[in-house]
């Protein structure tokens, strides 16, 4: 009795191994099914056409046409429908402003900017031709040419022998100069005050407003704005009030070169594209060629 | 529950409440965050000036969301819509951000400038296409967008010199056509149109005509700093009357342009991008430089060669010899690339060294590790390498001294040894005709511009033996370039105060651009006269990099 039940446990317990590898098979299976991470996570999508393109210049006049040469063929059995042009448009500034004045630092306002000002769109379509076909590239080519704006010629403003007010407000802002003008008090020190006023023949005799330290490292003597009771040197007074009348032209004029420190340049880019495009609406597209206008 | 017990819990009570308000209060909207799914283009539907974004043209925007919901569009200029595609026109000119909300899903942002309306000059075709100084007349067209038809009022302005079909002078015009014209003065004469439409100025439109000499001369090229690749007709004595103006090629100049070389109908720019002084470019990714090449009038530029990896491996300074350009890093070495190469990407792979520090006997015997570059070239089949910091002179060598592999040092010393041993040579120049080398040095109290024969540049010893051979101006004053740090660009052994010399064949002078430390020498586009034995300026105030002439003769380029 006790083997039988012994036998009839173990038949029971091969059927439930049984049943559980067919569970578990068929669970496997329909993971497979269901967890087919290639159809999950990859997007498999159509042959797109093969294009290539070379720009003849990477710098052109803003307005004129943009002559290219293109070649491209395609890799499924749809057929090239037509080609686009598509690009965006880059603005690029540059500013700086410099007080050839100071001595005891170099002071300088510098700042470069790169922004993209229009999104990348489509300019220009050229249909596609069986006669393009080239036996010796085994591709489709064409030469033709895309037009740029008028509108985005560079401009400059570098060191200009006459100052312009309205071009310095255009291009830096209304508030730029006086802030310009107050860090730069804030900055310096009693020797570039001297440089500038006697450059300006401001003062006659700056020397009455220093004072004098011996600089054993040097062997000479450091001039200075006398000390207060605090051990301070603030800038006279006489000295800050003729700072405010000193109109910002001249605190950027370098008297040397008979110039203003003064530079402003602003420039236009375009991202360019060259995309071919199959019967059924498939785009392959060419490496982005920038070209700067000027 | 004491009084304390009771302040305590709703001490804690406030304390959670303000949390929790703090928390609700911080969250955003959904549709103020960025969402991938949320996408939009524009474009210009008018008929015409569809690529120019004028003032008052239409402009279609058209949502291309994957995101489902209502379409809020703020256009930037105080204005709104709904809808999945809209219409917008534009007042004034700038740049607006237009940002499309879809509701409950999130927004976009983009960018789009809107362009004042200009006129759009041209110049109308010219008989033979060339303008000629004082023979050409020209004649301009003009285009002006105007689709309110608003009263149009034109004001030109002609460069000095400007003279009508009847020999009168011609400064300014009023109205719309202003006949032929010719010009007194070479370069690019930059005539000037201020269109004032429907009672508002518009923007100043401007057009550079190039006028050339009317005879063939070579021509000087030289890289403005933050400007433009310039050409000036080398012309010696102009005729009375008559200014010889720089032509503008309409070309950046690029970051640090150290270098520029002609060859045949190019011009060769080595740029070596932004950082050209020392930078810790551990991660060897801050390389910017690139070499360019410009049709010799500047109206097709192509790429040769960019560098993004190590800013050191940026080309610095260049030579040109059959068919090859011999590019230098920054303080290793030189590499070669074929003139017809374009659009490459820099690799030491690539490029390797022709020649480096370690590939020459000098090393450890007066050349050290990273002795840093300046200018070089070959002389009577030896070149002549300009090394400004450890190890400085100009390292002589010919090809067959340049060793298989780097050494560490105790190699053979070239038997072409170094010159100017010690002193800080920056560029050089050889006037084979004359037998007269020219040469730039940094040293603190030395620096200047020397022509000696090769025979007296062996014989220089010591700085004190340079004396005889520096040149000067009329007035008895020398050329000091900036080697004071933070006055000019650089540090020690990297100053750029003449970082080129070029010369002219034709006459033997030799062009180059001071960056002058000396305030009462400016700055300026310089040359050596050998006919007058000084150095003349030729432009006052412009800050020079690199220089190069075309000795082929012609009108224009």
């Amino acid at each position: 009795m006790e083997i039988k039940r012994t036998m009839k446990k173990s038949e029971n317990m091969k059927k439930i191994q049984i049943v559980a590898v067919i569970l578990m098979s068929m669970l496997t299976f329909s993971a497979c099914d269901i967890n087919d991470t290639l159809d999950q996570d990859v997007i498999v999508g159509n042959m797109a056409p093969q294009v290539y393109w070379e720009v003849a210049s990477s710098t052109v006049t803003a307005g004129s046409n943009v002559p290219f040469t293109a070649q491209y063929y395609s890799t499924s059995d749809a057929k090239i429908d037509h080609l686009e042009v598509w690009y965006n448009m880059r603005e690029q500034e540059s500013k700086t402003v410099n007080c050839p004045w100071t001595t005891s630092m170099v002071f300088n306002f510098t700042s470069t900017t790169s922004v993209e000002k229009r999104i990348s769109q489509k300019i220009s379509e050229y249909p596609h031709l069986e006669t393009n076909w080239s036996d010796a590239l085994s591709a489709y080519t064409f030469t033709a040419t895309f037009p740029t704006s008028n509108t985005l010629a560079s401009i400059s403003w570098i060191k200009p022998t006459s100052f312009d007010s309205t071009k310095m407000v255009s291009y830096f802002g209304a508030g730029f100069m006086q802030h310009f003008k107050d860090s730069l008090y804030s900055k310096m020190q009693a020797v570039d005050f001297q440089k500038m006023y006697q450059g300006l023949n401001l003062v006659s005799n700056f020397k009455i407003y220093l004072d004098s330290t011996f600089n054993n490292n040097t062997g000479k003597y450091d001039y200075h704005f006398p000390a207060d009771a605090n051990g301070n040197m603030p800038v006279p007074d006489a000295i800050r009030v003729i700072y405010q009348s000193i109109p910002f032209p001249d605190l950027i004029m370098n008297t040397s070169n008979a110039n203003y420190e003064v530079e402003f340049s602003r420039s236009y880019s375009i991202d360019a594209n060259l995309k071919a495009v199959d019967a059924k609406g498939v785009v392959g597209t060419a490496i982005k060629t920038t070209i700067s206008l000027n | 529950m004491n009084t304390i017990q009771k302040i305590k819990y709703l001490g804690v009570a406030f304390v959670v409440s303000l949390f929790s308000f703090s928390c609700i209060d911080e969250l955003p909207l959904v549709e103020n965050l960025p969402n991938p799914d949320v996408a939009f283009t524009y474009s210009v539907i008018d008929n015409t000036y569809q690529i120019d974004y004028y003032v008052g043209a239409t402009v279609q925007f058209v949502s291309r969301s994957a995101a489902q919901g209502t379409c809020s569009w703020d256009f930037g200029d105080g204005t709104t819509a709904e809808g999945t595609t809209v219409t917008h026109k534009y007042a004034v000119a700038g740049t607006y951000s237009v940002k499309l909300t879809v509701s409950g899903s999130g927004s976009l942002a983009q960018n789009i400038l809107i362009s004042d309306i200009r006129p759009i000059m041209k110049l109308n075709p010219i008989d033979g296409g060339l303008c000629e100084v004082l023979s050409t007349y020209v004649s301009f067209n003009v285009e002006l967008p105007n689709p309110e038809t608003l009263t149009e009022e034109y004001n030109w302005t002609f460069p000095a010199g400007t003279l009508d079909e009847s020999g009168a002078a011609k400064e300014s015009f009023v109205g719309k056509d202003p006949g032929k014209i010719k010009f007194s003065n070479v370069g690019s004469q930059t005539v000037r149109l201020k269109v004032v439409l429907g009672g508002r100025l518009l923007e100043e439109s401007t057009l550079n005509v190039q006028v050339a000499y009317n005879s063939t001369v070579p021509t000087l090229y030289y890289a403005v700093k933050t400007g433009n690749i310039m050409a000036l007709k080398l012309v010696g004595t102009a005729p009375v009357g008559m200014q010889i103006n720089p032509f503008d090629l309409g070309v950046k100049s690029g970051q640090h342009p150290l270098n520029i070389l002609f060859n045949d109908t190019s011009l060769y720019v080595l740029d070596c991008g932004k950082q050209f002084t020392y930078v810790n470019d551990v991660d060897g990714n801050q390389g910017d430089g690139r070499i360019t090449i410009l049709s010799k009038d500047g109206g097709k530029v192509e790429t040769m060669l960019t560098n993004i990896g190590a800013a050191f491996d940026d080309p610095y300074y260049g030579y040109i010899e059959s068919n090859k350009l011999y590019f230098a890093d920054r303080n290793t070495g030189f590499a070669t690339i074929g003139l017809s190469e374009r659009n490459n990407s820099f690799s030491r792979v690539s490029y390797p060294y022709y020649v480096q520090n370690a590939t020459l006997g000098y090393y450890g015997q007066g050349l050290s590790f990273g002795a840093m570059n300046a200018g070089f070239g070959k002389i009577n089949g030896v070149w002549y390498w300009c090394k400004t910091y450890n190890g400085n002179g100009i390292f002589r060598f010919t090809d067959a001294d340049i060793l298989p592999a780097p050494i560490t040092g105790n190699g053979v010393l070239p038997a072409s040894k170094v010159a100017l041993d010690g002193m800080s040579p920056k560029s050089f120049v050889w006037d084979s005709k004359n037998q007269v080398l020219y040469f730039t040095i940094y040293d603190t109290g030395y620096e200047g511009l020397y022509r000696c024969t090769l025979a007296q540049l062996n014989a220089i010893l010591s700085r004190t033996d340079l004396a005889p051979y520096k040149l000067t101006l009329a007035n008895g004053k020398t050329v000091t370039p900036i080697t004071e740090a933070g006055k000019g660009e650089g540090a020690a052994g990297e100053f750029i105060g003449i970082c080129q010399l070029a010369l002219d064949e034709n006459d033997g002078s030799v062009y180059f651009g001071l960056r002058s430390a000396d305030a009462t020498v400016k700055s300026g586009l310089m040359r050596y006269n050998p006919a007058s034995g000084k150095i003349e300026y030729v432009i006052q105030g412009v800050e020079v990099y690199g220089v190069a002439v075309n000795k082929t003769k012609s009108k224009l380029f």
